[in-house]
């Protein structure tokens, strides 16, 4: 099978205590894997590690992605390289006016990939486009990033992101959160829109209620730092069913 | 701010014995005739009796000067015209050379007629220098120089051994759209003092938008002492926007007094970027009812630069409105200083005084001190002030490098966004661009140091 990312044997701590104890993972371009388990499970430490965030340790494996060390990368550089992180909490960050932020970060992973800069006017059609179809609005370009923004504006004002960024992998850390129905059935319909042959996927959710809306490819129960069990998207509907009892942690 | 003479007994410090001397050296060819020089004699007598500011005096409590000031300068000497210099040369230094203005230009506090460009404005407006107004003893100059033995050390310094400066007044009803550009350049690169006075005077319901830059050779070690006078009459309005980009090794003191008449408004604004001791001093005294006065700023700081930011808003009539903003970013060895004072006397009923301050530590030898004052004499009265010191936001940071922005693009856009919050009320953008502009070339700088 040709491999995106493969996860092998990775151990993680964060301040001293390990908390993802062998994780082993292959997703193949256009794939789309979900993340499923209980609290503590280490489903954000995971993410936040492919991402490269700085106080989360890797002691132990490997992660490559088309084919690099993942691990040895900034970031920035992981970024530029097609990684993506939703965040489950978007930053508000004051003073930093959207459109500013959206222009730097495109043209940013642009120049590291040792392509030309957007000019101006190609970058205000790009993003007009597609903030349309996730019905942001004018006004919230405006505002300074986040500053203001409801949950389900922030979680929009992700997947805008992505969508402008447009990354091969794209990590969605409890993308859910927060989220009433008809803001989920948005940010899903963006999501979906951005599947493709070539774009990969790892969905990380506690609840089953997200992937009604994004249907993953393959399922992996985690918990306790480790893939205790991987299957198809009928997974997701037995855990609905029976809780997380079973994988020795809190019910859900 | 009231400077206490407590120093009596106390041993004179070497500076604090050198300024005499000097001025009894220069005196006689300072402008003015007998009139002004009693009053140059009468300040510096006053400055005898003070002493520099030292512990103790607490406008001054975290600049000492008498550790701090070691030396006095001998005022620079004018460079005459063997000293080739053009208008491009001059404008260049100062931060807004790309935007249309009416240009002032001082160089070691001598007034350049030659450099200088007032036609955009001239016919609107009366102007002259300060050194002509004392010649001629022009009341208007004079009525601004009385001295006291409890007014600030430095003013009486400015006050004996003033050299020049701009007299401009604005006739009533007038509104200048151009702004005028006062250009401090500092050119003899050597040890020199200049001292400069302006006077402005903004007449009822006019207006005048005023920046003002200083500049110097790098590395240059001087002592710059300016005190800006302004009056604004009954609904008049001026508007200061300054740039303090001294030579790091430099002794900047910078004040600016403003008496606002009835709903007069005053919109002030400095970036200091320069300096290795910095006063960056404004007294408001809203005298007016309802007189509006909103100061703000921004300190980029490094090495061992020390800058020191002290307000006073005076509420003296009713209905007042002040804002104070402020925002410090200091590096290095660096340190902010921040004291801002609201007082409302006992019938500025209905006012509103307003203060914050935040400052972001780039390292962990970086120091802020923030000094809030708050004296209130009346009681149906609003007075909020703030303070807050941090480190950059390490979320925010991963937040943009995951989203592919490399780290000193990252720092540079949040320090960007944090001083932004200072720039609210510059609503030319025009000149906000420039501000900006200048932050990001600090940031450039600093990131081209470190990496």
């Amino acid at each position: 099978m040709k491999s995106l990312m493969k996860i092998e044997n990775l151990h993680a701590e964060v301040g001293g205590k390990e908390i993802l104890k062998g994780i082993n993972l292959n997703i193949a371009p256009g794939q789309v894997h979900a993340i499923m388990g209980p609290n503590g499970s280490g489903k954000s430490t995971l993410s936040n590690v492919l991402a490269g965030r700085d106080d989360y340790v890797v002691t132990k494996g490997s992660v490559s992605f088309m084919g690099e060390n993942l691990l040895e990368m900034a970031p920035e550089e992981r970024a530029a390289a097609g990684i993506f992180l939703a965040f489950q909490y978007p930053l508000e960050i004051p003073g930093v006016a959207t459109m500013t932020f959206l222009k730097t970060a495109i043209n940013a992973q642009r120049k590291t990939r040792g392509e030309d800069e957007l000019s101006t006017p190609a970058f205000m059609r790009f993003v007009r486009e597609k903030s349309a179809l996730l019905g942001v609005k004018d006004e919230m370009l405006k505002r300074p990033l986040n500053v203001g923004f409801s949950g389900g504006e922030k979680k929009r004002n992700e997947i805008l992101q992505m969508a402008l960024l447009e990354p091969a992998f794209c990590i969605l850390d409890e993308t859910d959160s927060g989220l009433d129905i008809d803001a989920l059935k948005v940010v899903s319909e963006g999501v979906n829109a951005l599947r493709d042959k070539e774009r990969s996927m790892l969905v990380i959710t506690h609840y089953q209620r997200l992937l009604d809306y994004i249907v993953p490819d393959f399922v992996h129960v985690l918990s306790n730092g480790r893939v205790v069990r991987s299957g198809g998207k009928d997974l997701a509907l037995e855990l609905e069913k029976s809780g997380y009892a079973e994988y020795g942690a809190d019910a859900a | 701010m009231t400077h206490l003479t407590t120093q009596g007994n106390i041993k004179k410090t070497a500076a604090e014995k050198a300024f005499p001397a000097l001025y009894d050296k220069i005196a006689p060819g300072l402008p003015g005739g007998k009139a002004v020089r009693r009053l140059r004699n009468k300040a510096m007598e006053d400055f005898k009796a003070s002493g520099l500011p030292g512990r103790g005096v607490e406008a001054w409590k975290y600049t000492n000067l008498r550790q701090l000031l070691t030396d006095s300068y001998p005022p620079a000497v004018p460079a005459g015209g063997g000293v080739l210099m053009n208008t491009d040369e001059a404008a260049s230094h100062g931060a807004f050379s790309t935007l249309e203005r009416a240009t002032m230009v001082f160089v070691d506090g001598h007034y350049r007629p030659e450099l200088s460009d007032i036609s955009a404005i001239g016919d609107k407006a009366r102007i002259m220098t300060l050194a002509q107004a004392l010649e001629t003893e022009d009341t208007r100059a004079l009525d601004t120089l009385v001295s006291a033995a409890d007014a600030d050390p430095l003013i009486n310094l400015t006050l004996a051994m003033m050299r020049d400066g701009a007299m401009v007044s604005i006739p009533d009803g007038v509104r200048i759209k151009t702004p005028l550009h006062f250009v401090h350049i500092n050119r003899t690169g050597a040890s020199c003092a200049n001292t400069t006075r302006h006077i402005v005077h903004v007449g009822k319901g006019a207006a005048l938008k005023i920046f003002q830059t200083h500049a110097g050779s790098e590395n240059a070690t001087y002592f710059t002492n300016t005190l800006f006078i302004a009056q604004i009459g009954n609904e008049g309005q001026l508007t200061r926007v300054k740039v303090q980009g001294d030579s790091l090794s430099a002794f900047h003191f910078g004040h600016l007094r403003a008496e606002l008449g009835e709903k007069a408004k005053l919109r002030d604004f400095t970036l200091n970027l320069g300096g290795h001791v910095v006063r960056s001093e404004v007294d408001v005294a809203l005298a007016g009812n309802a007189a509006d006065a909103h100061v703000s700023g921004a300190y980029l700081l490094s090495g061992k630069q020390h800058c020191d930011t002290s307000i006073m808003m005076d509420h003296q009539r009713p209905g007042g409105t002040s804002q104070q903003q402020f925002r410090g970013v200091v590096d290095d060895g660096a340190q902010g200083i921040f004291q801002g004072k609201v007082r409302v006397a006992p019938d500025a009923q209905k006012s509103d005084g307003r203060q914050m301050v935040r400052a972001l530590l780039l390292s962990e030898r970086a120091s802020h001190f923030a000094k809030p004052e708050l004296e209130i004499f009346a009681d149906d009265v609003q007075c909020a002030h703030g303070a807050t010191a941090g480190e950059l936001d390490d979320e925010a940071l991963f937040f943009l490098r995951a989203r592919g922005i490399p780290e000193p693009r990252a720092k540079a856009l949040l320090i960007t966004g944090f001083i932004g919050e200072a720039l609210d009320d510059i609503t030319d953008l025009d000149i906000r661009d420039r501000l900006e502009e200048l932050t990001q070339n600090w940031l450039d700088r600093r990131s081209g140091e470190t990496s």
